[in-house]
């Protein structure tokens, strides 16, 4: 699953700690999912959409064929 | 669910374990050093005292894993599901392990069927830390 979930980040100048901090996770939890190498359960999407103020297939959405 | 696993804590989990692996290797130690004192007078009190270190470790051993269990439960998704898949690996092994070992312990090595369940404890306990380690990987 593709996210834009490091442009975001870079655009509230949050680090990976600070927005692992506000959705109550690990920095590696952030960092794995910025390099789409782990997809997020729903609550931790839900989370993710709501420090963003966006909606959760705004940040995550699948690769196009 | 996870608001409630949050709320049980199990502290001094790292000194239990230490404590019980202390008192697990106790009587193994320390009949050396008893042993030529022991006599018809005090053997059930070695016993007793024998019984009592095992089964307080034992009891350690429950709750260190209960107590890691909950850790990993309420705590970060990532390790939760690194935990799972290192689990997966450990317990897929361990089934190969134990049905090689009986094949090899029935035909060729009966009396080793009596270490049966360590051995596989052992071959459980690896297969997860490696599996751990294989898993972190994948996500790194």
């Amino acid at each position: 699953m593709k996210n834009i979930l490091h442009i975001l980040r870079a655009e509230k100048r949050y680090s990976q700690d600070d927005l692992a901090k506000l959705v109550d996770v690990s920095r590696q939890t952030i960092n794995a999912i910025e390099r789409e190498k782990y997809d997020p359960s729903l609550p931790l999407a839900l989370k993710i959409a709501k420090v963003f103020n966006k909606k959760v297939e705004e940040i995550f959405f699948l690769e196009e064929v | 669910m996870n608001s409630k696993t949050k709320k049980i804590h199990f502290p001094f989990t790292n000194t239990i374990l230490i404590l019980s692996l202390v008192l697990l290797l106790f009587p193994l130690f320390s009949i050396n050093l008893v042993v030529n004192s022991i006599d018809e007078t005090n053997i059930k009190l070695v016993r007793l005292l024998f019984l009592l270190s095992t089964l307080l470790s034992a009891s350690g051993f429950i709750y260190c894993t209960i107590g890691f269990h909950y850790k990993i439960v309420s705590g970060d998704e990532l390790k939760f599901r690194i935990h799972l898949e290192a689990l997966n690996i450990a317990f897929t092994t361990t089934l190969v392990f134990l049905f090689a070992l009986i094949f090899i312990f029935i035909n060729f090595k009966p009396t080793w069927l009596n270490y049966l369940i360590l051995i596989v404890a052992i071959i459980a306990i690896v297969a997860y830390l490696i599996g751990v380690e294989i898993v972190k990987r994948k996500y790194r």
